[in-house]
């Protein structure tokens, strides 16, 4: 049974000791009026400072300026005693003055200002990666890719949760400036979470399976190890009846195909993608006499995920290709490194970025996905090989296992509706949380380097 | 306050021992010997011992976001990005206190360097450098700085925007505060093959308490660099990976990142923020040791202990 309660948004940056309560003049736009402004910003690395004065730097001197120091994980404020501590990393990769259309912003608590920073840093996670060397941490890209039959969701989506962003994107409108609202969430009124993680994990499914390299191939170890490390994290949310799904099994018998891999389509086609997804079993072609000759006890070199960095769970969602409906939302730039973190890192910070989408509640249930995987990590223990599939072999899941599955899909929801912005921001500040996934580390065209 | 001549560090530590001396001799012979202590720490010497540890002594060290590590490992070797070189910070994006500090940086390392071309870092002994600019700290190799013999000033630039140092500019008249503005950051600064030791001795000095008492490494390691008060070291070009001694993590920060770790398999699960971070400290990790730069965590700032 999924809670009622409204969720409880990130409420983080608790005010810090010395931080004045509130500014003393009275609600004025002038630029002459102290508001919390931000002095230098490193949006992508969550850094930042802040000091309280008018607009502009025309007011020297500056000792009087309070100055506070925001960094990640907390961006908890904490005081700094030299102003020119801020005004010095704007020689580095700070930015300085937040400006929208030439005038400076300026928040009325610092609480705002955490959160504009915080947002940003959540949403510069949805373009890691695009400025860095390869790393085992990314998805396999496709070649030459199967045509697979895709997972019909025409008369599926949750439209709840995607109503409760259309109200946020609105409150937003009708913001200017540094102008900050509260927001509830109201959409653990979601009637059917479970569905929005089943949806995710077929999309995600399909992504991988046609992402299948060629094989044998170096690359097919890799994809191979990823595709078990989806069904590992599917199994841990509760969904590995989806290996039993007959859309799934069309898609693995045409991977199967495609790849030449006769002993696969020589199973039983109930248990042929359970076989795939296991992690237990051979990956090479000794597959079938295995499976035969030890059938629910297989031997063999099979691979356990225990090999992933399980103290680092945005490490297996970086491995997650993001299905291709949703790589608009994304920096061109990843191109098909985008993964399923990317899409929570920018769906987190900025949820109204599903509304420009053209499937956008399959958006919200990949994001769902994501987030199951992360609030399941670690609890499917050694249950993911194919002893663990077995019930499913046998009958589909009980009931039981049914209820298990859908706390697991509302602990997500909730998850996710906690990361969701406890504020939100006039549409221009919005914008600019949402280009923080385009930051890099990278010199301009006009650098002397 | 004004003067018109810039007076060598070597004089400026002498007048500080001079008026320790006046106020007690047995403190000044003990100020003597920790200013000792300082430039053989500085050098990388123990603080009495003639011998040189060459992974010890002065470096100049940057702060930098874990986020922008694996972009810094990829780009080669001038891979360490400036305000002006950033796409995203940009010439369109400068600050007026920026350009008022920058026109009057003292830049005599190398001909026809402008401030653009100035790539700031800090003096460190075996401390992780200004944690607000970033929670890795990058490192230098003692020859690419003793190469480069940046300029080096005994405070932060920004301190010329700052009282006193900003009364003695507003006295003058608009048309040269400009030029009173260099004229006062040169008395601050010097140059790293000359004078960082007395730079650090005096600042040493002034920021103790410390009376009739022999200083550890460590101490001496936190008197240059204070907190958030350091010597700041003004290098003329951009580096690489291939420029680093190491990198310095943290230990709190090292603490607060393992939590993160342990927390992940427990309920309520870490925010996404601490995940996002806590991934991208391991990746960096993982890009800096892949380039073959040394990695760790200084737990002490006393060199033997870290």
């Amino acid at each position: 049974m999924i809670s009622r309660k409204k969720s409880a948004p990130r409420r983080a940056n608790a005010r810090a000791p010395g931080v004045p309560q509130k500014p003393t003049e009275s609600p004025n736009p002038s630029p002459g009026r102290k508001l919390w402004r931000l002095e230098a910003f490193d949006l992508r690395a969550g850094l930042a400072f802040t000091t309280f004065r008018a607009e502009g730097h025309a007011g020297l001197p500056i000792d009087d300026w309070p100055c506070f120091a925001l960094a990640p994980p907390s961006f908890t404020p904490e005081q700094v005693g030299n102003v020119a501590l801020a005004l010095s990393a704007q020689r580095g990769s700070f930015e300085s003055s937040l400006l929208v259309d030439g005038a400076e912003v300026g928040f009325e608590q610092i609480e705002h200002v955490a959160e504009f920073v915080l947002r940003a840093f959540l949403g510069s996670g949805g373009g890691d990666g695009a400025d860095g060397a390869p790393t085992d941490d990314e998805p396999v890209p496709p070649n030459d890719p199967p045509q697979l039959p895709a997972p019909d969701l025409a008369a599926s989506g949750e439209t709840y949760l995607l109503s409760d962003i259309q109200n946020f994107d609105a409150k937003s409108q009708r913001l200017t400036g540094g102008d900050v609202a509260d927001y509830q969430w109201d959409a653990m009124h979601a009637a059917d979470p479970q569905g929005m993680v089943a949806r995710g994990a077929m999309l995600t499914m399909h992504e991988l399976l046609r992402r299948m390299p060629s094989w044998p191939s170096k690359a097919a170890v890799r994809w191979l190890k990823d595709l078990r490390a989806l069904g590992h994290a599917i199994m841990a949310t509760g969904h590995g009846h989806l290996f039993l799904d007959p859309q799934v099994m069309d898609m693995v018998d045409v991977a199967a195909r495609h790849m030449g891999w006769s002993s696969l389509s020589a199973l039983p086609p109930e248990v042929r993608a359970s076989a795939l997804f296991a992690t237990d079993l051979p990956i090479d072609d000794t597959l079938v006499d295995s499976f035969h000759r030890t059938y629910g006890v297989p031997r063999g070199l099979g691979w356990q995920p225990g090999s992933l960095n399980a103290d680092d769970p945005v490490s297996l969602l970086n491995r997650l290709p993001v299905a291709q409906l949703a790589k608009s939302a994304l920096p061109a730039d990843l191109g098909e490194r985008a993964s399923l973190f990317h899409l929570l890192s920018a769906i987190s910070a900025v949820p109204q970025t599903v509304l420009r989408a053209a499937k956008a509640t399959a958006m919200i249930d990949l994001t769902v996905f994501a987030a199951a995987c992360l609030v399941s990590c670690g609890s499917a223990g050694s249950r993911t090989g194919l002893s663990a599939l077995w019930p499913w072999l046998r009958g589909g899941r009980s009931k039981l296992q049914f209820e298990e599955a859908q706390m697991i899909a509302g602990a997500a929801l909730e998850w996710l509706l906690s990361q969701f912005p406890a504020r939100c921001f006039s549409a221009t500040l919005e914008s600019r949380i949402e280009a923080a996934s385009n930051i890099r580390y990278t010199a301009t065209s006009r650098s002397p380097l | 306050m004004t003067q018109n001549k810039i007076v060598p560090w070597s004089t400026k530590l002498n007048r500080q021992l001079g008026a320790i001396k006046a106020r007690s001799k047995p403190d000044a012979e003990y100020a003597q010997a920790n200013v000792r202590s300082v430039l053989r720490t500085v050098q990388g010497q123990g603080p009495d011992s003639p011998v040189v540890n060459e992974a010890a002594g002065a470096r100049a060290v940057v702060n930098i976001s874990s986020a922008h590590v694996p972009g810094f490992c990829k780009a080669g070797q001038k891979a360490y990005l400036n305000c002006y070189d950033l796409a995203y910070a940009g010439k369109g994006r400068l600050s007026a206190s920026r350009l008022l500090v920058d026109k009057a940086l003292p830049l005599s390392s190398t001909a026809g360097l402008t401030h653009e071309g100035v790539y700031f870092a800090a003096l460190e002994l075996n401390g992780t450098g200004i944690r607000f600019y970033g929670d890795v700290c990058f490192v230098l190799k003692h020859e690419v700085t003793s190469k480069a013999n940046p300029d080096i000033l005994d405070r932060n630039s920004y301190d010329v925007l700052r009282s006193p140092a900003v009364d003695w500019v507003q006295a003058r008249p608009e048309a040269m505060q400009e030029a009173e503005r260099a004229r006062i950051l040169k008395e601050w600064s010097g140059r790293w093959n000359t004078d960082l030791g007395h730079v650090a001795a005096i600042k040493a000095l002034l920021s103790s308490t410390l009376r009739g008492r022999r200083w550890t490494a460590g101490q001496i390691s936190e008197l240059v660099r204070a907190d958030e008060d350091y010597v700041e070291v003004l290098m003329p070009s951009s580096f690489g990976v291939g420029d680093l001694q190491e990198a310095r993590f943290t230990a709190s920060e090292a603490a607060a990142d393992a939590h993160v770790s342990r927390a992940v398999s427990r309920r309520p699960l870490p925010k996404l923020e601490a995940l996002i971070w806590h991934n991208r400290r391991r990746k960096a990790d993982e890009a800096l040791r892949k380039a073959g730069v040394l990695t760790r965590i200084v737990t002490t700032t006393g060199r033997t202990k870290t």
